[in-house]
Order: structure tokens, then C-alpha cells, then sequence
């Protein structure tokens, strides 16, 4: 019985160890969470050096906000709103009642975007073309004697099989040009931007290069990280001439898969520019057990300026042509846009 | 000038007390088999629960701590003078941020995996009946941990392969187990002892490669290639580290109940305790596992190697 007491007491002892060894819980008052949010955000953000950002002024306006006896809530407003100082749509306060975005990377915009009109007067132009694989809306158009092919993806979230890309690219057979709609695609998985690309080239190129935080200050990164586009192993591609429909709600994984798809000789960007999100967002916990996440990378063209520096299109992915949507065009059923993208594959200019 | 609470007081007691007592191991034989001897090679099999607690300050200022189970297994070679071991557990569980609210806190699935390789000589002590066992060991330490609620970050990891000094000191001794029959008027007493061995390890840690979570908490896996972003950071975040950087310490407590086929079952404590410093945010995680198993002997003819 003694030496049974003599064993309890030691476990519960060796608890203690294991408590004491990780240390005691953080202080969980506004101040402790704000002054930890502030501090990850300025020794990890990629973008800071980038968009010019005084973090300490920063500091300065949103410090004397933060009181002892504040509702969470009106602490989450304070966040959110020190967190919109980035200009990111990567940057997201989140707490169990709600989250914070940045919206006017799109919002600043018109939205170049109809569904409808696209539903309407493209899509089921002929009902029997039209089909729905997967998460890809597709059909052939008939124009002038010459057939392109139409496909919309909404969301890089949205996965998909080989066997679903090899049904739209089997459709694509053949066609003189395909146009790729990712307006309003406001991102997702990065692998299905890999994957995807992949059907529109028959020689691997570098997309972009990649590049992760690695220090605390502004300049401090790891080593480039070539992305590269690897062609598919699968005979069902299309290699012709591409256009990528664009928009500002282009975000995050559609910039990436248009940085891939500009390295590429047979593609362009036609539309507005994208709304950009190249940098990776990571993820975090704060002292009350909030979560956050900001972008921690940065994605860098393999296109090269005069000078021969990477171009770093955060901000957006700029098209080979602009257009926007005409209101009065779409008035009559004509996305001035796609209009456009027909006009480019018909005539190449 | 920061105060000790009573709290942390208890916690630092506990830690500089028992982890000196932590570091013991019991061996209980019953008493008619005092010259028994456990086999000089044997296979220990064991599973239990384990008990979490991790900070990895990379991706959070919290404390997490859980439950899970542990499996391991084992292997001694005990020579006159010298002594080899292998052992390895591997444990899994989930813990929480320990912070509930109506929504739920966060939780982290864990998986671990530890083994140290020892071989020790033994040396002559300074007193008695005192045993002391001096060598190296090899140790190897793996912890992943997920928690879906941090995003692109969920996946947390830390790894070493360490190298350090082991000291092992023993002290056999009897304690005395009398049995009293009566029958009527008669009384007879059955002298009779057990067999205990307490002993003291320290594993003291010279030098180790580390390998962490990248600095921001995510790991550039954005290529078609993602083995290639893999290598890349565990390139990019590999150190090799000297001993007062890092800190690693593992202890056992164990009994052992002989069987009559000569195997044993067991009932041990093992505690881990693993710290490791980068780029001024660390990562400390702890385990404590409380198992049961058999030690299985090897050697056939035990009684030839007395």
C-alpha cells in the first residue's frame, strides 16, 4: 500500500513536471492580444518593405484604442481594422462570432462580371453544347465559321478529377482557340492551379518564383523557389492559343495560375487586372485564442523588367489587353469582354 | 521584478525534486527469488496512455494540453560490465488550447516518436554497493503536430537527433518481507526479502541536429513539386545545435514483477521533456506516458552467463 502511495505521489509530481515545462497560459486581456498581433504582423508580414507600410505609425493610431474593460467585440473592430492597414485581402482577423476581410481590392472596381449575361446568351446559346463537369461550366462557340472553346471555373476550392479535366479537354479537341473565364474566381487550392495549367503547354516553364519569410526584418527572405509548369502527362490538352478572362475578384490562387499562364508563349490575359493575393497567408493564434492569418510570402514573375528584376504584381496581375464589361453591350447580351477575347483568338491582335 | 507565484514555486519544486527522483527505476522480485536474475537480453512490449502538453510559440502564445495512448518497444543487453539499449515509443492524441468558450477552443491532433540507443560501461564507485554505469547515447526525437484551426500553418513539427553523456547510478538493496503462519498454538515466521534497485539516469546532452517549422509557420509547399519545397525547408531550417541551446531530457520510473517462465510485466512511467529555441521563438513540449507491458526474456540460458 505504501509503496502503491509512493508511486501515485510520483505521478502526480511528474504531472507537475510536464505542466511546468510548458510553461503557464499568456495574459489574455486586450492589451496582451493587440500588442501580440502587432508584433507578429511586423516581423512576419512579406509585404511590409513592399507597400511602404509604417508599422510603428500604426501602432501610434490604434494603441490608445486598446482599454482594459473593452467587450471583444469592440476589440475585434480594432483588429480587424489595424489588420485593413495591410491592404490585403490575405490579412483576416478571426474570431468565433466573425471574421475580417479587406474588400476593397475588388470593391474599388466595377466588377466586370455577369453570370447571367455568360449563362444566358453564351453558355445556352446551344443547350445541347453546354455541359457542367465538375466544377467547370463548358461549351464550343460557333463564331464566323470558327469554334472556340468556353470554360468558366468559379473556385480553386473546388476540386477536380483527371478524369473530369480530361471530359472538358476531349471537348476542346480541335476547337481554333480556347478562352478560359476565371473572373470572380476568388481562389482556393494552389495545387489545382498547378494541375490546370499543366493542360495548356507541352514544354515545362517556370511560372513564378516563390519566396518565404525568413527573419524578422522587412528584407529578410529565404531562398527563391522556382514554381515551375509541368505539362500534363495526359494526350487530352489543349496547346493553341488561350485568352484568360480576368478580374478584380482574380484573387490569391487565380493570380498565381495567371502568373503560370503568362510564362506561357501561346496565352494572354485579357480583362482587368487581377486582384492580385500572391502572398501565401500562414496562420496564427492569438493570446485569446483567436486566429489570424497574413500573407508570409511573396511570388515573384519570371518575367523580367529592363532591368531585369522580377516583377512583383501583389497588387494584381496585370492583362496583355484591358477591357471592361460595357454596360450598354451587355444591355443588348454581349460580354464586351469575351467579345474581346473572340476578337484576339479570330484575329491575334 | 517578477514575483514567484505560489503556483510556479510548487512547479519549480516539483521539477528540481523529481526530476532527480524521475530519473529513478525500481526492480521489485519477489523474495524467494532473490538470486533470480532478470535475463541478460530481453524484449520489452508496452502501450498505455500519455499525457500532452506543448508551446510552440511559432504559431502560438498557448499552452496546449491532452490525452492520448502510447505504444513502444524495447531492448537491453546487460553484460557484466557493460549495458546496451534500445527503446522507441511512438504516442498520439489530441490537445486543446485549454480555453473554452461557446464555440469551442482549438485542438491539435499529435503524433510522436521517440527512441534513444544507450550504451554504458560500468565504472568503479565511489561507495559500496553503489553501481555506476557511464556512456553515450544516441537520441531521436520526432513530434508532429496538426490543428486545423490555424490554416495553411496547421502543420507543426519538431525533430532532433541528439547525441549526449549517460550516467546511470544503482543501488541494489533488500528489503525485508517476513510471512507468519500459525497453525493453533504454533507460530512460524518465513524470512523472506525483496529485491529493489533504485537507480539514477541522466542523459546530458551534448550536441544535436534540429528541424523545425519555418519561421513564419508554413511551409513553402506552393510548387507542383511539393517534396522539393519540403526539402528545401527542412534544408532551410536545419541546425545543428550545442548543448545549453537545446534541452532534452528523458526519465523513467519503473517496477517490475517477475514472472515464474522468468519474463516479467511491468508498470513505468516515462517522462519527456523536449526545448528548443529559434530564431527567439520556442517550442517545449512535454510527455508523460504511464504504461504497462511484458519484458520478454531472449536468452536461453540465462543461468550460464552468471
Amino acid at each position: 500500500m505504501k509503496k502503491l502511495l509512493l508511486f501515485s505521489v510520483l505521478l502526480a509530481g511528474l504531472w507537475g513536471c510536464t505542466k511546468s515545462f510548458t510553461g503557464d497560459q499568456p495574459e489574455q486581456t486586450p492589451r496582451a492580444t493587440f500588442e501580440y498581433l502587432w508584433e507578429e504582423v511586423r516581423t512576419k508580414y512579406s509585404f511590409m518593405a513592399y507597400k511602404e507600410l509604417n508599422w510603428d505609425s500604426v501602432y501610434a493610431t490604434y494603441s490608445p484604442l486598446i482599454r482594459p474593460d473593452m467587450s471583444e467585440e469592440a476589440l475585434f473592430r480594432v483588429l480587424a481594422n489595424m489588420m485593413n492597414e495591410l491592404r490585403d485581402g490575405h490579412a483576416n482577423l478571426i474570431s468565433p462570432f466573425t471574421y475580417s476581410n479587406y474588400y476593397p481590392i475588388f470593391l474599388d472596381r466595377p466588377e466586370n462580371y455577369d453570370s447571367r449575361l455568360l449563362l444566358e446568351h453564351y453558355y445556352l446559346r446551344d443547350i445541347n453544347k453546354y455541359y457542367i463537369t465538375g466544377p467547370f461550366q463548358h461549351t464550343v462557340l460557333d463564331t464566323l465559321g470558327k469554334r472556340f472553346g468556353l470554360i468558366s471555373y468559379r473556385s480553386f476550392s473546388n476540386g477536380f478529377s483527371g478524369a473530369e479535366l480530361n471530359f472538358v479537354f476531349e471537348k476542346m479537341a480541335g476547337v481554333d482557340g480556347v478562352i478560359f473565364d476565371l473572373r470572380s474566381n476568388g481562389g482556393g487550392a494552389i495545387h489545382n492551379a498547378h494541375t490546370l495549367a499543366g493542360r495548356f503547354t507541352a514544354v515545362e516553364r517556370i511560372g513564378y518564383y516563390s519566396r518565404l519569410k525568413n527573419g524578422p526584418g522587412p528584407a529578410d527572405f529565404g531562398p527563391e523557389l522556382a514554381i515551375r509548369v509541368v505539362p500534363s502527362t495526359s494526350p487530352r490538352k489543349f496547346t493553341g492559343n488561350v485568352v484568360v478572362l480576368t478580374n478584380r475578384g482574380s484573387y490569391s490562387a487565380s493570380s498565381m495560375f495567371c502568373l503560370h499562364m503568362r510564362a506561357l508563349p501561346n496565352v494572354r490575359l485579357i480583362g482587368d487586372t487581377t486582384g492580385g493575393g500572391l502572398g501565401l497567408p500562414n496562420g496564427g493564434e492569438l493570446p485569446n485564442g483567436w486566429t489570424y492569418r497574413f500573407s508570409v510570402s511573396q511570388s515573384l514573375s519570371s518575367e523580367t523588367d529592363a532591368g531585369g528584376q522580377r516583377y512583383n504584381w501583389e497588387s494584381g496581375v496585370p492583362p496583355h489587353i484591358q477591357v471592361d464589361l460595357d454596360p450598354a453591350q451587355a444591355a443588348l447580351g454581349y460580354d464586351s469582354m469575351l467579345e474581346r477575347a473572340i476578337s484576339y483568338l479570330e484575329t491575334g491582335l | 521584478m517578477r514575483k514567484i507565484s505560489f503556483k510556479s514555486g510548487i512547479h519549480l519544486l516539483l521539477t528540481i525534486g523529481l526530476i532527480g527522483a524521475s530519473l529513478s527505476s525500481f526492480a521489485i522480485a519477489p523474495g524467494s527469488k532473490t538470486k533470480k536474475q532478470l535475463t541478460n537480453q530481453s524484449l520489452q512490449l508496452y502501450g498505455g496512455l500519455t499525457f500532452l502538453g506543448f508551446k510552440d510559440e511559432l504559431q502560438s502564445p498557448r499552452t496546449y494540453a491532452g490525452m492520448g495512448w502510447s505504444v513502444g518497444a524495447g531492448y537491453d543487453r546487460i553484460k557484466t560490465n557493460r549495458l546496451w539499449s534500445v527503446e522507441t515509443q511512438l504516442y498520439m492524441g489530441s490537445a486543446n488550447n485549454q480555453l473554452q468558450n461557446n464555440f469551442g477552443g482549438n485542438a491539435a491532433q499529435v503524433f510522436g516518436l521517440q527512441m534513444n540507443i544507450a550504451r554504458l560501461w560500468r565504472v568503479k564507485a565511489p561507495i559500496g554497493r553503489l553501481q555506476w554505469y557511464a556512456g553515450y547515447s544516441t537520441q531521436g526525437y520526432t513530434q508532429i503536430r496538426v490543428n486545423q484551426a490555424l490554416g495553411n500553418s496547421s502543420l507543426g513539427y519538431d525533430a532532433m537527433v541528439g547525441w549526449g553523456g549517460v550516467s546511470r547510478l544503482e543501488f541494489p538493496f533488500r528489503l525485508k518481507s517476513d510471512k507468519t503462519y500459525r497453525l493453533w498454538i504454533f507460530k512460524y515466521t518465513r524470512k523472506s526479502y525483496r529485491s529493489l534497485r533504485l537507480g539514477w539516469q541522466l542523459e546530458l546532452p551534448v550536441v544535436a541536429a534540429h528541424v523545425r517549422t519555418p519561421y513564419v509557420g508554413v511551409t513553402n509547399t506552393v510548387g507542383n513539386e511539393p517534396m522539393a519545397g519540403l526539402v528545401q525547408d527542412l534544408k532551410d531550417n536545419s541546425r545543428l545545435v550545442l548543448a545549453g541551446n537545446y534541452l532534452y531530457l528523458r526519465n523513467q520510473l519503473y517496477g517490475h514483477y517477475l514472472l515464474k517462465n522468468g519474463n516479467a510485466l511491468s508498470l513505468q512511467w516515462q517522462w519527456t521533456g523536449y526545448a528548443y529555441n529559434y530564431n527567439d521563438q520556442a517550442t517545449r513540449s512535454a510527455n508523460g506516458q504511464l504504461l504497462v507491458g511484458l519484458r520478454i526474456k531472449l536468452d536461453p540460458h540465462p543461468e550460464q552467463r552468471r
